[in-house]
């Protein structure tokens, strides 16, 4: 069995992860990546959002609504005015290029006709309206005619290849008759590790600017940013460790080691401190069942509005719009405002660890539209130490 | 105004059935459905049309109509229908399996109706090896063989073959009030979709609208009492179980573990309803009693992922002083004549298995009533799709030649019978239609296409009950969308509109069960959807 040792040992694969991960690395320490598989970060739209609200575009407006709207709100103990310092160093590291601004929300459009606010988004999805009446945009929603029927990542993955873009360029061009256009956009599957390439082989085809739409099911740009962010941290010198947290070692009220179990081997991982961002439900970081409900690597216990919940009925944690803030995806990790987990009595339950990103409390990450501005100041915070 | 013989009021089993036999015997005849056909009790029934084993102790009749009226239903529309076996569990280690033997015998005589095969007495080794998932130290087991069937598309076959023979079907439209002249009742005032009122005159009425039927039966001045029972069911995402079986709650009643068509079913509660059938609810306490019951004999079932939940109410007829399970399943006519108020006749009760039989005995006497001389031949008359049997052999060829996979084949036949070669056909014509939208059946497009053209549906929901469509693990998340666009291409139905409508649905009924992947599946949706 491997003992391994390092200065900072981070918890989890996905953004806040990976940006507590560069922010650790950006001051000279040693880190470690603990990553089990891909979580809801791979699932991603494209589109990163910071705060957005109705009848306005502007985010630092949006911010203070959100946190007056929910006194629970991460962004309470967030230093909100420093985002550009967290946005900025990942971009640093990101081998593709999101666009956006730290101050004005831009507008998007989904594969689903639904219209969205946000923040930045990936070069390829990134498109001005303003630049073009709606009429001459080619609005391609879904690709039915094409009778593709293969999941969008198949599909994005054989859009790698110039010969099968120039293929799909020819079809379109004499399905729609671009040439009455100025812009196309089309869903988000033009290709997968070489989209910004592949976006400019369409275009030369059907000879006008093409953008994507934001992904939701199967959504592609998720993934390619998934795959952007390891290679970013694995070139900012975090060490990759793969494999299933499955127990911890303490010593008095610190953390020092985390077991990690995979199909090949077990080992332990030794550090001085430690980062939890494993994430809601998807990704396991929480779990509940009929008797328990509880972080699952150092059952943490969990909260909601500040008071302890252990498996409270399913009234208390739902509201019966599906639309509304749902109090089971607000549930979380309660933490100081130096992101150290508490227990109801408001102590730190271990002096050296520090959690961040969806498993915190206060915010139903999927429909507050908050979740990238949490992701990455609660990243960046956490491995400033 | 439109006059007519007879006015049919509720588009379940027992509505459509009774459309379908009036329409066959020459009658002039209109089927007004609040919603959409299907949606009430029928859709939330456990989904066979069994002989009702239990009911041998204590309501013998029961018994032989559902067996034999099963046997009717196999006839007119045999490729609705799948085996489902079944084990009867004897967990007392020193129990008398003859005598126990002795009842399934008795019950194989009214399974000889229905073809279902006779019982074999398990073993508690050959039990195990059936189902090693079973947590099972008893004596053994005693098999029994029931029939599974879809009952929404029973039930739209019934109307289909109704409008066919000359009835008129009209869905989403609620009867508000009751037409009288002197005391008798001459007819109906609807309210259709489009929020308009209009007026049917029909020389009967009949309110087979379910638990709805008091509440009808008011606006007519009639108090009809029933004792409506609240039955819950929960559905997995996978066959998770070889056979079906039943166990015990932890009050007595029996449950079952179905593999149910691509999924599995837990079933069934049994409660007193004192409220509103249009609002109802699954509990966490519902859940959790069906839950531990299956839990007992099969411990891996909290592993599994729940996909739904879905309640109905049973309109059972009225006794007071017994409990829920022990009411009688039989079905009850009440001709409102005798109580003053001609032109008006409730049918009440009964099971999915004796829908026809009792469709057959109210238009018996609607035709006595209209002295009308025609028998019924609901029995002999096959269904929409039974005209001809096709075999696996002969779908296997068809669907190579179309270049679409067998199995997709197979179960458009299992909705659609005969017919599904008339969708086949558009596929050769127009391949863009042989698109996969719901990869759990799978439904793909020309089935949708063909439903929305011919079956009166408007809404996912309405997909849903025809094709399954969404019903599966993933519960929409797929193809919801898809289906909302072409939805919206034929209809011009706004399709955001049709999401929040289908998701709002699924997130209500999974709320008694967010535990698990069954959470997860939910963040992912959000993720996705919202």
């Amino acid at each position: 069995m491997a003992i391994m040792n390092y200065d900072v040992v981070i918890i989890g694969g996905g953004l806040s992860s990976s940006m507590a991960a560069l922010r650790a690395a950006s001051l000279g320490k040693k880190v470690a990546l603990i990553q089990k598989a891909w979580g809801s970060t791979a699932l991603g739209s494209g589109a990163f959002e910071i705060a957005s609200e109705e009848g306005s575009y502007d985010i630092i407006s949006a911010i203070d609504r959100i946190k007056k709207e929910n006194p629970f709100h991460p962004y309470h103990y967030l230093n909100t005015e420093n985002i550009s310092q967290a946005v900025e160093l990942l971009k640093k590291w990101l081998p593709i290029r999101m666009q956006g601004s730290y101050t004005e929300n831009h507008l998007f459009l989904n594969d689903q006709g639904k219209n969205k606010k946000a923040a930045f988004a990936l070069e390829t999805q990134f498109v001005d309206f303003k630049v073009v009446s709606r009429k001459k945009i080619l609005e391609i929603q879904s690709l039915n005619f094409l009778n593709i029927n293969m999941l969008p990542q198949t599909l994005a993955k054989k859009l790698d290849n110039p010969e099968e873009v120039r293929k799909l360029g020819q079809e379109i061009k004499s399905k729609f008759q671009t040439s009455r256009y100025e812009l196309i956009l089309m869903p988000p599957i033009l290709g997968l590790d070489f989209f910004t390439d592949m976006k400019r082989e369409f275009e030369s085809h059907v000879g006008i600017p093409t953008y994507e739409l934001l992904g939701s099911i199967n959504s592609v740009p998720g993934i390619r940013f998934q795959k952007a962010l390891e290679s970013a941290v694995r070139k900012a010198g975090v060490t990759y460790i793969s494999g299933k947290a499955v127990s911890f070692m303490q010593e008095k009220k610190k953390v020092s080691s985390i077991n990690v179990t995979s199909n090949e081997k077990n080992e332990v991982i030794e550090g001085n401190s430690f980062i939890l961002a494993t994430g809601k439900f998807i990704s396991g970081g929480l779990f509940r069942d009929a008797s328990f409900f509880k972080e699952t690597l150092f059952h943490l216990p969990l909260f909601y509005q500040n008071q302890k919940i252990n498996t409270e009925s399913v009234k208390k944690l739902l509201r019966e719009n599906y639309k509304d803030s749902q109090p089971v995806f607000q549930s979380g990790v309660k933490v100081n405002k130096d992101l150290v987990p508490l227990d109801e009595y408001n102590e730190p339950l271990f002096e050296n660890l520090r959690a961040c990103g969806t498993l915190l409390q206060g915010f139903d990450p999927y429909q507050d539209g908050t979740r990238f501005g949490v992701q990455i100041l609660s990243g960046y915070k956490a491995a400033d130490v | 105004m439109d006059a007519y013989d007879v006015i049919i009021i509720g588009g379940g089993v027992n509505g459509a059935g009774t459309a379908r036999d009036c329409a066959l015997r020459g009658l002039k005849t209109l089927l007004i459905e609040k919603k959409d056909l299907s949606g009430g009790t029928t859709g939330a029934s456990s989904g066979m049309i069994h002989g009702g084993l239990r009911y041998l102790l204590h309501d013998v009749k029961t018994t032989e109509t559902s067996s034999r009226d099963s046997g009717y239903i196999q006839k007119i529309a045999p490729f609705l229908l799948f085996r489902i076996p079944f084990l009867f569990l004897v967990k007392e280690k020193g129990a008398n399996m003859e005598l126990l033997e002795t009842f399934f015998e008795v019950y194989d005589r009214y399974g000889k109706l229905k073809n279902s095969k006779p019982h074999v007495r398990l073993s508690h080794k050959d039990v195990l090896e059936l189902e090693s998932g079973l947590h099972f130290d008893g004596k053994g087991a005693i098999s029994f063989d029931e029939w599974g069937i879809d009952p929404y598309r029973l039930c739209v076959l019934n109307a289909k073959d109704a409008e066919l023979h000359g009835a008129k079907i009209l869905l989403h439209s609620e009867v508000t009030d009751f037409l009288f002249q002197n005391k008798r009742i001459t007819g109906v005032q609807v309210r259709t979709a489009d929020g308009k009122k209009n007026q049917y005159l029909g020389k009967i009425i009949l309110n087979l609208a379910g638990p709805w039927i008091p509440e009808l039966c008011q606006k007519a001045g009639i108090a009809l009492k029933l004792r409506p029972a609240k039955g819950v069911h929960i559905v997995f995402d996978r066959r998770i179980s070889n056979i079906a079986f039943v166990t015990e709650t932890i009050d007595g009643r029996s449950v079952f573990l179905l593999p149910y068509e691509n999924t599995s079913i837990i079933g069934t509660t049994d409660d007193d309803f004192y409220g509103n059938p249009d609002d109802l609810d699954v509990t966490q306490d519902e859940v959790e009693y069906l839950m531990q019951a299956i839990e007992q004999i099969f411990p891996s079932i909290r592993n599994h992922r729940v996909i739904s939940t879905y309640v109905g109410i049973r309109p059972t007829l009225y006794e007071w002083g017994k409990t829920e399970d022990s009411l009688s399943r039989e079905h009850k006519i009440f001709d409102h004549e005798t109580e003053g108020v001609p032109g008006l006749i409730s049918m009440a009760g009964g099971k999915l298995a004796s829908y026809r039989l009792m469709c057959e005995e109210l238009t018996d006497l609607v035709c006595k009533k209209l002295n009308v001389k025609k028998s019924c031949e609901t029995h002999i008359n096959v269904l929409p799709g039974a005209q001809k049997e096709l075999s696996f052999e002969e779908l296997f060829t068809k669907a190579q030649e179309a270049k679409i996979s067998a199995y997709a084949l197979s179960r458009l036949y299992f909705r659609h019978g005969y017919e599904c070669l008339m969708i086949l056909e558009k596929m050769k014509k127009n391949p863009s239609l042989k698109r996969t939208i719901c990869t759990s059946e799978p439904v793909l497009e020309a089935e949708i296409r063909h439903v929305i053209e011919n079956e009166w549906a408007t809404s996912l929901d309405d997909l849903g009950r025809r094709t399954r469509l969404g019903w599966g693990g993933c519960q929409g998340s797929e193809c919801a969308w898809p289906a909302a666009l072409i939805l919206q291409e034929m209809l011009g139905i706004d399709p955001q509109k049709q999401m929040d409508i289908f998701l709002q649905k699924r997130w209500k009924s999974i709320s008694p069960y967010l535990y698990g992947h069954s959470l997860s599946q939910e963040e992912l949706k959000r993720q996705w959807l919202l």
